[in-house]
């Protein structure tokens, strides 16, 4: 109830909610934002770096905190866990993959593999778990 | 459903265990108060309510030992249905199930549980043995020389973990999310890393890593408590 009551207040102001008229507790239908959100967190805190080994535990601080606020910015409604892999382009090999045992109507995960740099190479993951 | 457990008396305690039931008045006392808390976990006890008339007087409903809907509520835990534990009156099945042209209304009573119990709670530790094994087991003296392949290793490992937590962990309620992730050893720098929104009471997660000669490999497994 107190969830409720409080996406009721926001659905005044911007974003996703005032464009639906209320809160909404599938993920799915917040997945393109959540693309958008791990795109611009990545590319605004990687972008024109050189790889760097003592300063990669910064970007993956200001990456995972970015799109942590932003996602809380977006719904109330899940938990998530984001996760950022940064890796030195160096020709080697890297394969991703996840399993999840959740309710696949509500529950989804987002994706970003980011690659735009000469050096770096970011896969952000974002999974949104509804409460 | 059966179980009663310190003061809160089940469903099936006002059903069945009562020994009252013989005095007028205890049928519609028990039918207000359908919807009695019981700690049924995942276990669902479904009601079938009886909304026909029946011909019988109330004298002879309340004979029998148990009581079973004369228009009245019927509670069965659904794994039981089959061991009818009801005595056999004239107007039941022989199942004790619903008689021909009552309707049916599945009710799922409310648990009311608000947290975890000690014993199903993510422990990380409990799950970070599992994964390591299982990166162990899967990853001894292997090399990471085709793309294809490492992408199956790496999808059959998070299958693995994923249901040897489940199996193994008694977490009923909790989602279950495994992220694997398999790199060549190339002199390259990584770092991964995780940062989640949650309910730090109950919510916890466990990351192990693996490196041999030619591959290195870290898993992460995020466990979140759902109500």
């Amino acid at each position: 109830p107190p969830l409720r009551n409080s996406m009721a207040a926001k659905s005044e102001k911007g974003g996703e909610e005032a464009k639906k008229g209320e809160y909404t507790l599938n993920f799915t239908e917040l997945q393109p934002t959540a693309v958008k959100i791990a795109e611009h967190a990545v590319t605004s805190v990687l972008s024109g770096e050189v790889y760097e080994a003592a300063r990669v535990t910064t970007w993956s601080d200001k990456i995972t905190e970015l799109a942590l606020d932003e996602l809380q910015k977006l719904s109330d409604n899940f938990k998530y866990a984001v996760s950022c892999i940064i890796m030195q382009k160096n020709g080697a090999g890297i394969a991703t993959s996840g399993s999840a045992h959740w309710d696949e109507q509500t529950d989804a995960c987002a994706q970003v593999v980011w690659q735009e740099n000469r050096t770096i190479v970011c896969i952000l993951t974002i999974m949104g778990v509804a409460i | 459903m059966m179980r009663t457990c310190g003061a809160r008396r089940g469903l099936a305690a006002v059903l069945w265990g009562s020994g009252s039931g013989r005095r007028p008045g205890d049928a519609r006392r028990r039918r207000r108060r359908g919807h009695e808390r019981q700690r049924s976990g995942d276990r669902r006890s479904v009601a079938y309510v009886g909304l026909g008339t029946f011909g019988l007087g109330s004298n002879s409903a309340f004979q029998r030992s148990s009581f079973t809907g004369v228009g009245g509520v019927t509670v069965h835990n659904t794994a039981t249905m089959a061991q009818a534990q009801t005595t056999q009156g004239a107007i039941q099945n022989d199942d004790g199930g619903p008689r021909p042209g009552q309707s049916i209304i599945e009710v799922v009573l409310p648990t009311y549980i608000m947290k975890p119990e000690e014993t199903e709670i993510f422990y990380p530790s409990h799950v970070k043995r599992i994964a390591g094994a299982i990166l162990e087991e899967e990853l001894a003296g292997k090399m990471y020389d085709d793309e294809e392949e490492a992408k199956k290793w790496n999808t059959t490992i998070c299958e693995k973990i994923k249901a040897q937590v489940k199996a193994e962990c008694d977490i009923p309620r909790y989602k279950i999310i495994v992220q694997v992730t398999l790199g060549q050893m190339k002199d390259q720098g990584v770092r991964v890393a995780s940062r989640c929104l949650w309910d730090t009471a109950t919510d916890n997660y466990a990351s192990v890593e693996y490196a041999n000669q030619h591959l290195w490999c870290s898993a992460m497994v995020f466990g979140v408590y759902t109500e």
